[in-house]
């Protein structure tokens, strides 16, 4: 289980919510759990193949998972997962 | 004195400006664009007087009123592969405050290759990012691999941006250039604001250089050369 943050640019999928607490205990079975809880999200944040899109990251308590054990990184419900895309406007 | 350039004079390069300005830096700024009415609600340097006019002079113009004593050129240009070492000529930091992402990765990736401090700040409704990156540090596209597509990405004029998040943003982007000039403080970092609504600290994440983006060619690339 984890607190997932979650982005502007998604919040359409969340009912406006900033921070939803979603069960798992990796990064992909708490992206899958909040794919399940608010349906759509998933393929915004990863592509087909089930990668993080390239304009996406997320960081887990602030360290960029690319650099731990990617979509395996576990996750305990003291942590929190921050999904952080690029934004665009100016 | 330091010398930026400061790439778009709308949400985020006006308060960027004014800021820079003000702690004596010497500015370019550059923006194609036009003042429209839709743009004063979140371009708050801009006035009714200035609609239709082009927003880098406009933007230079009030700095000017302001700091006298100032020295900012304005360039009516778009930044692109043809134009951008023009625009970034002689600068010590270059800065992104446009609405394009393509430009967005298009100055980080040309800062890489010329080994310039950069920034690279967003904002979208009532939050945004500002990315800080120095040629020893990880760049933009070691954090975003590529832009997203004109489906995935909302704009600001399809999502909106509270004007005074461009205020916020725009400051943590001022703040961002000046500890880069100061001793690279700050860089291969992302600082975020969440949603201004719930008054989010902002929170600054480090991030290390992505193995195999294409900065790590460039800085050997850069090393031998100046060798
Ligand atoms: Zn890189």
């Amino acid at each position: 289980m984890a607190k997932v943050r979650i982005p502007t640019p998604l919040r359409k999928f969340t009912d406006g919510k900033e921070e939803v607490i979603a069960a798992g205990a990796s990064v992909r079975a708490v992206i899958d759990e909040l794919e399940r809880m608010h349906p759509g999200i998933k393929t915004k944040i990863c592509d087909d193949s089930g990668a993080v899109r390239k304009f996406i990251n997320l960081f887990a308590n602030e360290e960029d998972v690319r650099f731990l054990q990617a979509m395996d990184t576990p996750l305990t419900d003291k942590d929190e997962l921050s999904i952080v895309p690029a934004i665009a406007g100016g | 004195m330091t010398r930026a350039c400061i790439i778009g004079a709308g949400g985020l390069g006006g308060p960027i400006a004014l800021a820079l300005a003000a702690a004596g830096w010497r500015l370019r700024v550059v923006d194609p664009d036009r003042v429209e009415l839709s743009n004063l609600q979140r371009q708050i340097q801009f006035a009714t007087a200035d609609i239709g006019q082009p927003k880098a002079a406009a933007l230079a113009a009030l700095v000017r009123a302001r700091h006298p004593g100032a020295s900012i050129e304005a360039l009516d240009t778009r930044f692109e592969a043809s134009t951008a070492d023009a625009i970034t000529a002689g600068v010590d930091v270059v800065l992104d405050g446009t609405d394009d992402p393509a430009t967005k990765f298009a100055v980080g990736d040309h800062a890489v290759a010329r080994g310039l401090p950069c920034v690279i700040a967003g904002v979208l409704r009532y939050g945004g990012t500002v990315f800080a990156g120095a040629p020893d540090a990880a760049c933009y596209r070691c954090l975003f691999e590529d832009p997203p597509g004109a489906d995935q990405a909302p704009s600001c004029a399809d999502a909106g941006v509270l004007g005074a998040a461009c205020a916020v943003i725009g400051g943590l982007a001022a703040r961002a250039a000046l500890g880069l000039a100061l001793d690279q403080r700050g860089a291969g970092t992302i600082t975020v604001v969440e949603d201004l609504r719930r008054g989010c600290r902002p929170r600054t994440i480090p991030f290390d250089p992505r193995p195999g983006c294409a900065c790590g060619a460039a800085r050997v690339h850069r090393t031998a050369s100046t060798r």
